[in-house]
C-alpha cells in the first residue's frame, strides 16, 4: 500500500482547481472586447504497473485551448478598414453638406439665383439707386458666403492634415506595441506548453485598431509571431517594425499641397511611399489630396475646386461686362474699366472673392450702361442677368445647372458613401456575431462548467479523505 | 450556431438606432414639409427641385419687371393721349384761325396755341420717380446736357432764342435727350421696347412742335415781323402756310394715334405674358412639390410604423438581459 491515491486525489484537485480558475476567468471576461473563450483540456498521466495490472495514476492539465479563428479575424480586419474609411468620407461629407446650408432655401444656388434677378431688375430700372443698393447687399451675401464656404473647406483640410499626423502617430504607437506582443508571444511559447492567449488576444486587438487606420496583411510565422504589410509592402516582421510618416509635397508649378504616407527607416533614401487602399489614414489622405483640395489636378472630384472654379467664372463673367460699362454719373472720356469682384491681389478665388470697394461707397457707379451718359441705359445689367443662362458658364452648363449639379453630385457621393458604410458595417456585425458565437463567453456553459469543475474538486478531496482514512486505518493497525 | 451571452445584444443595439434614426427622419419630414432632409436622400430630385426653384424666382423677376414696365408704359400712354389730344386741339384751332383769319384779331389764337405747346413741352418732360419717360436712355436731371441754349436739365425745353424773319417769336423746342430705345427682358431670349423715342411722338427734329411754333409765328406776326393788330387779316400766303401747317399737325395726330394704339396693343401682350408666368409659376410649384414636399400622408404612416417597431423594440430591450443557469442554482 502506498501513497498513489493520495497523488491521484493532490494532482485531481490542482486540476479541477485550474479548470474551475479558466471558468472564472471566462465568466469575468464576458463583456471583455476581443477575449476569446478558454478551456481547459484535461488528461490522463501516465498509467503505472501493478499487480500485473495497468493503473492510473490520476489527471493532468494538458492545455488551455482557445477559440480564435484566423479566417475570422482576417475578414473582420478587412471589413474595419472599409466601416472606417466610409463612416469617416460620410463624417466629412455631412459636414461640407452643413458648410453648403444644404439641402435648403439659403444656399448659394438661392443667392446665386436672386443676384442675376437682381441684374435682370436692374435692367428696367438701371436708375434706381434702391435697387443698385440691394444688389451690391445680395453680392455681399453671396461673397460672404463663398468666402465662408471656401475658408471653412480650407480649415477641415487642415483638420484632416492633422487627423492624418496624427494617425501616423498611431500606426507607430500599434506597430510598436504589436512588435512587442510578438516578442512577448515567442518568450511565452518557450516557457510553456502554448502561448499566452491573452497576449494572443491583445495582438488581435491592436491588429483590428490597425486596420481602422489603413488596410493591412498578415503573415505568420512558424513562431507564433506575424508580418504586417500595407500594399505588399513590409512594415513589421516579428520584433522589427518601420515607421510611417506623412509628407507633403508641393507641386511647383501649381502650388498644389498633397500629403503621401511614406515607409520611414530614419533615412530619406529609404523612404518608400506606402499606397493604403482604405481605413480612416486612406480616408483623410483622399479628403486632402483630392475632394478637399481647391488646386486639386487629379480627375477625382473635388468639392473645394468646384466651389473654387464657380467662384472664379462668376467673377469673371460679372467683371468682363462691367469692365465696359458705364456706372450714372460717369461722364465722357476713357472708360473706368470698373469689375464688380475683386480678390486679394492678381488673383481672385472663392476665399477672397469680396465687391469692388468703390462700388460699396458710390452705387451708382456700378456699370450697367454701355454709353456714357446713358443712366437708362441697362444693356450691361441686361447681360449680366443672361449669364445666368449662359451655357458657357462652366464646364458646358450654366451657373445654376452648374451649382444645382455640383449640389446632386456630393448628394450622390454622399448616399454611395452611407450605403457602402451600411453594407460593410452589416457584414462587419454579421462576421463579428459568427466570431463572437465561436470565441465569445456563453454564461450558460460557464455556469455548467463551474459545477462540473466544483463537483470533481469536492469528489477529488473526497479522495483524499478516504485516502487519509485508510492509511489512519493502517497506522493504527499494531496498537 | 452557438449563442453566447453578448449575441443578442450588439445586433440589438444597431437595430435600436436604425429604428430611431429613421424614427427621427419621419418626424423632421413632418415638421419641415420637406420630404429631403439630406443631400443623400434623394440627389436626383433635389437637383430638380433647386432648379425649378431658380426658375420660379427667375418668373417671378420676369412679372415684377413687367409690372414695372407697364407702370411706366400706362402713365407713358396716357401722355401720348394728351399729345394726341392737345395736337388735334391745336388742329382745331388751326382750322377756326382760318375763319378767324378772314376776319382778324388772330393773335389770341395764337397765344392759346402757345400755351397748349408750353403744356406739350411740360408733358413731354414727365417722369416717374425721377426717371424721364420721353427721353430715350437719358432717363435722369444728370445725364441731360444743360449747355445754353438750354436753361434747365429736362429733356425738352421752350426757349426764346434769335428772332428772325423765318421765326419771329425766337420760340424753339429743343430735346436734350436721345432717341435710343429702353428694352426690357420678356424672357431669357426676347426683349420689349418699353419707351416712346422722341422722334416718334414728335416726328424728326421736333418736327410736329416745330410746326405749331409756326402756325403761333404765323398767326401771331406779319410777314415783316410786327405783331399782328386786330385789324391784321391773313394773306393768301398767309393761308397757304397755314394749310401747309395744319398737314403736318395732322399727320402728327395720325402718327401719335398709331404710336398710342402699338402701345396699347404692347401692354396687352404683356399684360398676357405676365399671366402666362403666373400659369407657369403655379404648374412648377406643383412639380417642384411633388419632388420635394413631404407626401404627409405616407410620412404619417412610417412615422406610426417607426413608432411601434421602437415601442416593441424597446419592451424586448428590457427582456435582452436573460436568464442564465446561474440564476436557477441555489
Amino acid at each position: 500500500m502506498g501513497f498513489s491515491s493520495l497523488e491521484i486525489g493532490k494532482r485531481a484537485l490542482i486540476a479541477q482547481k485550474f479548470g474551475l480558475d479558466i471558468t472564472g476567468n471566462n465568466i469575468a471576461n464576458v463583456n471583455t472586447p476581443g477575449y476569446s473563450r478558454r478551456t481547459t483540456i484535461l488528461a490522463e498521466t501516465d498509467q503505472t504497473k501493478q499487480s500485473n495490472n495497468y493503473l492510473g495514476t490520476g489527471v493532468i492539465v494538458q492545455k488551455i485551448q482557445n477559440f480564435r479563428e484566423e479566417y475570422y479575424d482576417k475578414e473582420i480586419r478587412n471589413t474595419l478598414s472599409n466601416v472606417s474609411n466610409y463612416d469617416n468620407d460620410s463624417t466629412y461629407l455631412s459636414r461640407v453638406e452643413t458648410l453648403l446650408a444644404e439641402p435648403g432655401d439659403t444656399g448659394i444656388n438661392e443667392i446665386v439665383t436672386n443676384f442675376f434677378n437682381k441684374f435682370e431688375e436692374l435692367s428696367v430700372k438701371p436708375e434706381s439707386t434702391a435697387l443698385r443698393q440691394n444688389l451690391l447687399s445680395i453680392a455681399s451675401t453671396l461673397t460672404d458666403r463663398l468666402n465662408y464656404t471656401a475658408n471653412s473647406i480650407s480649415d477641415l483640410r487642415d483638420e484632416v492634415k492633422k487627423k492624418a499626423i496624427s494617425s501616423t502617430d498611431n500606426i507607430n504607437s500599434l506597430l510598436s506595441d504589436i512588435a512587442s506582443l510578438n516578442t512577448q508571444i515567442l518568450k511565452s511559447r518557450n516557457n510553456s506548453t502554448s502561448e499566452s492567449q491573452s497576449l494572443i488576444d491583445e495582438r488581435a486587438n491592436r491588429l483590428e485598431d490597425l486596420s481602422k487606420l489603413m488596410d493591412i496583411k498578415i503573415g505568420s510565422n512558424d513562431d507564433g509571431s506575424i508580418n504586417v504589410f500595407v500594399n505588399g509592402i513590409n512594415l513589421l516582421t516579428s520584433n522589427v517594425f518601420s515607421s510611417v510618416k506623412i509628407d507633403e509635397q508641393v507641386n511647383q508649378s501649381t502650388g498644389e499641397r498633397t500629403l503621401v504616407l511614406m515607409k520611414s527607416d530614419g533615412t530619406n533614401s529609404s523612404n518608400i511611399e506606402l499606397s493604403p487602399q482604405s481605413g480612416e489614414l486612406y480616408s483623410n489622405l483622399k479628403l486632402y489630396n483630392v475632394s478637399l483640395d481647391d488646386l486639386d489636378s487629379s480627375t477625382g472630384f473635388s468639392i473645394a475646386k468646384g466651389i473654387n472654379d464657380f467662384a472664379v467664372s462668376l467673377a469673371n463673367k460679372v467683371n468682363s461686362f462691367t469692365k465696359i460699362g458705364y456706372g450714372l454719373n460717369d461722364v465722357a472720356g476713357s472708360n473706368p474699366q470698373r469689375d464688380f469682384f475683386v480678390g486679394n491681389g492678381l488673383t481672385i478665388n472663392a476665399s477672397n472673392i469680396k465687391i469692388n470697394p468703390g462700388l460699396i461707397i458710390n452705387p451708382s457707379d456700378i456699370p450697367l450702361s454701355t454709353q456714357v451718359g446713358e443712366t437708362g441705359n441697362s444693356e450691361i445689367a441686361s447681360l449680366i442677368s443672361k449669364i445666368s443662362s449662359d451655357n458657357t458658364f462652366l464646364n458646358n452648363q450654366n451657373p445654376i445647372d452648374y451649382y444645382t449639379n455640383f449640389i446632386g453630385k456630393i448628394g450622390n457621393l454622399t448616399k454611395d458613401t452611407l450605403n457602402s458604410l451600411n453594407s460593410t458595417k452589416l457584414i462587419n456585425q454579421q462576421l463579428n456575431s459568427q466570431r463572437d458565437s465561436v470565441i465569445g463567453v456563453n454564461l450558460d456553459e460557464e455556469a455548467v462548467n463551474l459545477i462540473k469543475f466544483q463537483k470533481a474538486f469536492e469528489a477529488a478531496s473526497r479522495i483524499v479523505n478516504t485516502s487519509n482514512d485508510i492509511l489512519g486505518t493502517l497506522v493504527n493497525l499494531g496498537r | 450556431m452557438r449563442v453566447t451571452f453578448n449575441s443578442p445584444i450588439k445586433p440589438y443595439l444597431n437595430n435600436l438606432e436604425n429604428i430611431q434614426n429613421r424614427k427621427i427622419n419621419e418626424e423632421m419630414r413632418i415638421s419641415t414639409g420637406n420630404r429631403i432632409q439630406s443631400l443623400a436622400d434623394d440627389p436626383s430630385n433635389l437637383v430638380d427641385s433647386k432648379q425649378l426653384n431658380s426658375k420660379i424666382e427667375k418668373n417671378n423677376t420676369f412679372i415684377n419687371n413687367i409690372n414695372e414696365s407697364l407702370n411706366e408704359m400706362k402713365l407713358a400712354s396716357e401722355s401720348i393721349d394728351f399729345f394726341s389730344n392737345s395736337m388735334q386741339k391745336i388742329r382745331d384751332l388751326s382750322i377756326d384761325s382760318t375763319q378767324i383769319g378772314v376776319q382778324g384779331n388772330t393773335v389770341n389764337m395764337a397765344v392759346y396755341i402757345k400755351g397748349i405747346l408750353d403744356d406739350m413741352v411740360k408733358e413731354a418732360n414727365k417722369d416717374l420717380n425721377g426717371k424721364f419717360l420721353f427721353s430715350g436712355t437719358k432717363t435722369l436731371a444728370n445725364s441731360i446736357d444743360n449747355t445754353p441754349p438750354s436753361t434747365n436739365n429736362q429733356p425738352y425745353e421752350l426757349i426764346e432764342g434769335d428772332k428772325t424773319s423765318e421765326n419771329p417769336s425766337g420760340l424753339q423746342v429743343i430735346f436734350k435727350g436721345n432717341n435710343n430705345d429702353r428694352t426690357m427682358n420678356k424672357d431669357n431670349y426676347s426683349t420689349e421696347v418699353i419707351n416712346v423715342s422722341s422722334n416718334k411722338l414728335f416726328g424728326n427734329n421736333l418736327e410736329a412742335l416745330q410746326s405749331v411754333i409756326g402756325l403761333y409765328n404765323l398767326l401771331y406776326y406779319k410777314s415783316d415781323g410786327i405783331a399782328r393788330t386786330k385789324d391784321d387779316y391773313l394773306s393768301s400766303d398767309d393761308f397757304q402756310k397755314l394749310n401747309n401747317y395744319q398737314k403736318v399737325i395732322a399727320d402728327n395726330v395720325n402718327s401719335l394715334n398709331v404710336v398710342n394704339s402699338d402701345f396699347g396693343a404692347k401692354i396687352n401682350r404683356l399684360e398676357l405674358i405676365q399671366s402666362q408666368y403666373d400659369s407657369d409659376n403655379i404648374r412648377l410649384k406643383e412639380i417642384k412639390s411633388i419632388k420635394s414636399d413631404t407626401d404627409v400622408a405616407k410620412t404619417a404612416m412610417n412615422l406610426k410604423l417607426e413608432d411601434t417597431a421602437l415601442s416593441y423594440s424597446l419592451q424586448v430591450g428590457s427582456n435582452l438581459i436573460r436568464n442564465t443557469l446561474f440564476d436557477f442554482l441555489s
